[in-house]
């Protein structure tokens, strides 16, 4: 048995497909939601749920919230110095415990779900946290289109185009589906994962820190008003107006805050309207007008609001669908997903996209797109590499996700090494395939023309490269670097030189340059071996820049030629 | 560092995807008769559907993409059913055209950018219509996939341009 958990930023839930229907599981005491809250006791195991969420109050220091928002980073957090994929395993690991209790059997296979807008980086953490729970993770499933299962299940005959605008605890995500035959198609998506229902808490609480004129409040009692916050904004979604008491909250004084919806939707609005542009996006995307869907479903806690369902009804020039538990549709939708993969559902399937665009860096710093944004996934994408100049006996390539036409400006997710023999210029050649799975998840494929073999390919953690070379080259070169700013700048400096340079003589080989264009190139180049001869770091940066922007409009060149070279038949 | 791109053939056998699709191998292709095709074949295919195969599923993908592109569609026609030819497209875009476009990408103004987008869609379905009427010329198709590669690049710069200036 597979069960499906939505693991969410402020809460979580886990289910199971039993008997035709999905059915979400509670604990002891009839709850279906656990805080994503992990807390480490000063002695033993790390709690997860509601305990921890009872002792956040107490020692919030010991306490973690949200942290869902930092998965993928290589990050310690907390006291245990813990990784946001372990402190997610802990809760994991409580919603399995449930789980087994309610069923009465073990349980080691999941869906989980994630935001739809999550990159490589922060579904393989997911992934991780699973299997540190001691779960086989069957699928990464992104949460819009786990929602729009729920909503379809009922519905597998008709035909329709849904939005589902999902709000959650943490994250945002648009994503617009074509339901048809039991085939649940996503056409496009779009979102922020790091806008959500903390947001508006956060922005909350500093509106009532600052009306409460008090700065030296205490941990205790700064998480007290933070509580005090985020219940505030749930009963202003029923009621015109609150009052927040907070009993003893400074020396022994009590105070009580009046707060008004007009009050939070004020400080609200500017939070909500930034999903605006990706839900234009989205919609753009899917090459789909307002007025051709059929239906807009809300989701997320968030979406309770009245002010979000509003500007939802102003965005899409209608009435937003409400008919799904904005809790409970996303954990049901893993649910079905778990169903569909153990084969207790059958005809339902579910064609998802993946989000990003993945591409490669190409010469210039440009982003050469093997794989566009919203590609139906499972896919693969194929590239060749040749060896630039004779003998060359590897290329460094350097993977990333995103839309900017920028390389460097889209999230790397990292770099590997393809190994060439030695052959003449051109000679030697290594197709390298790009497959991304059903959870979005990318996989790299190395292989050999001469002898057809297949090796996966292992991509490391950029950042982690890029300091060990610096590390490496300023142990080599100088004894006190550590201390030393300027040569760590003159140290990476100098490598992006060499980078440049080698990636301008190969262009040369590639594409035609004029007189005056080689004259300048020549000149910068002479320029930048002077000043590393000369280790000055100013005037290296300086003609390392000119160089770069010089050489700009070469690479936008060669890309417009291999844009063109494609069309020929081969 | 400098990768260049060349069309990546690990697998040797030409796809075809008008066979994978079901679709009649001609120019022109029913888009709703397409997406239908590939909706039945992908609940099939796709790996998590019992009998499933992740490798049939990315050749159905594969596939649809290449017959969705008007460009590509054309180039597989030719070597489908003309193996032989060696010819190459001699088609050279319209150099007042080509500056057109990239004048009104710079002007920032969405009435001249509608008014581009419906030039080259009446340019794009002067060129289908002929596509239609013609004989199987595989000089041609190259030709005419020249051509809607270019018309199909500057469309989407354009509509993209649009969507940022109506959305800023």
């Amino acid at each position: 048995m597979i069960v499906g958990i939505d693991l969410g930023t402020t809460h979580s839930l886990i289910g199971v497909f039993e008997a035709g229907f999905p059915t979400l599981l509670a604990d002891a005491e009839g709850r279906r939601l656990v805080p994503s809250i992990v807390h480490y006791p000063r002695a033993g195991e790390p709690v997860a749920g509601w305990m921890a969420k009872r002792m956040r109050a107490l020692e919030p220091d010991r306490t973690i919230t949200s942290v869902k928002r930092l998965m993928g980073e290589s990050l310690a957090l907390g006291p245990a110095f813990a990784s946001p994929a372990e402190i997610s395993a802990v809760i994991l690991r409580q919603l399995k415990s449930q789980a087994e209790s309610a069923l009465g059997s073990p349980v080691d296979r999941a869906v989980i779900t994630v935001p739809a807008y999550f990159n490589d980086a922060q579904r393989a953490a997911t992934q991780r946290a699973g299997e540190l729970a001691g779960l086989s993770v069957e699928r990464i499933l992104s949460e819009p289109t786990a929602a729009a299962l729920a909503y379809g299940l009922d519905r597998l005959g008709e035909k329709s185009k849904i939005a589902v605008y999902d709000l959650g605890g943490g994250t945002f995500d648009l994503s617009v589906l074509e339901l048809n035959g039991g085939v649940f198609e996503v056409l496009s998506t779009n979102g922020d994962t790091r806008l959500g229902g903390d947001d508006l808490d956060a922005a909350l609480f500093d509106y009532l820190f600052q009306k409460l004129a008090c700065p030296d409040l205490d941990a205790p009692s700064i998480a007290r008003l933070r509580e005090a916050a985020e219940q505030a904004k749930i009963d202003l979604s029923e009621r015109e107006s609150v009052e927040i008491h907070l009993p003893f909250l400074t020396d022994g004084q009590s105070v009580t805050l009046l707060l008004s919806r007009t009050e939070l939707e004020t400080l609200c609005r500017p939070i909500i309207e930034r999903t605006k542009g990706h839900c234009l996006r989205s919609l753009h995307d899917a090459r789909l007008q307002t007025d051709e869907l059929d239906e807009v479903i809300l989701v997320g806690g968030a979406t309770r609001m009245p002010l979000v369902r509003q500007f939802v009804a102003e965005v899409f020039g209608r009435e937003p669908n409400l008919t799904q538990h904005p809790d409970e549709a996303v954990a049901l939708g893993a649910v079905i997903q778990a169903g569909i993969l153990d084969g207790a559902l059958r005809h339902v399937t579910l064609l998802d996209v993946t989000p990003l665009s993945l591409g490669l860096e190409t010469f210039g710093g440009l982003m050469n797109v093997l794989i566009p944004r919203n590609t139906t996934i499972p896919c693969k994408a194929g590239e060749m590499f040749t060896n630039a100049v004779a003998n060359q006996r590897s290329m460094r390539i350097s993977v990333m996700q995103g839309e900017r036409e920028i390389a460097r400006d889209n999230f790397q997710l990292g770099e590997f090494e393809i190994p060439f023999t030695a052959a003449p210029k051109g000679q030697a050649r290594v197709g390298v395939q790009f497959e991304i799975d059903a959870n979005g998840l990318l996989k790299v494929l190395a292989r050999d023309i001469a002898t057809g073999h297949d090796k996966v390919v292992e991509i490391r953690s950029a950042v982690d490269v890029v300091n060990a070379e610096v590390e490496r080259m300023i142990t080599d070169s100088v004894d006190h670097a550590f201390e030393d700013m300027s040569e760590r700048i003159f140290i990476e400096t100098k490598l992006k030189a060499d980078e440049l340079l080698a990636a301008i003589a190969s262009a040369q080989t590639q594409i035609e340059l004029t007189v005056e264009e080689s004259t300048q190139i020549a000149r910068l180049e002479a320029e930048v071996k002077a000043a590393l001869q000369t280790r000055e770091t100013a005037r290296l940066k300086k003609a390392v820049n000119e160089l770069d922007d010089l050489t700009e409009p070469l690479a936008a060149r060669i890309l417009e030629k291999l844009m063109g070279e494609e069309l020929s038949p081969e | 560092m400098l990768l260049w791109r060349e069309l990546f053939r690990l697998s040797a056998p030409l796809l075809d995807a008008f066979a994978r699709l079901g679709i009649p191998r001609q120019p022109w292709v029913d888009a709703a008769e397409l997406k239908e095709k590939f909706r039945e074949a992908a609940a099939r295919l796709h790996p998590d559907a019992p009998g499933g195969d992740t490798a049939a599923f990315h050749d159905l993908n594969e596939a649809f993409a290449t017959l969705r592109n008007p460009a590509k569609r054309l180039r597989l026609l030719v070597a489908l059913e003309f193996p032989a030819f060696m010819g190459k497209a001699t088609f050279v875009p319209d150099a007042a055209l080509f500056s057109r476009v990239h004048t009104v990408l710079e002007e920032k103004n969405l009435a001249g950018i509608h008014e581009m987008e419906t030039a080259l869609t009446r340019r794009w379905q002067t060129l289908e219509a002929e596509l239609r009427t013609a004989s199987a010329d595989p000089q041609m198709w190259l030709n005419a996939a020249a051509e809607i590669f270019f018309l199909q690049k500057w469309s989407d710069q354009l509509r993209e341009k649009s969507f940022q200036l109506s959305n800023r």
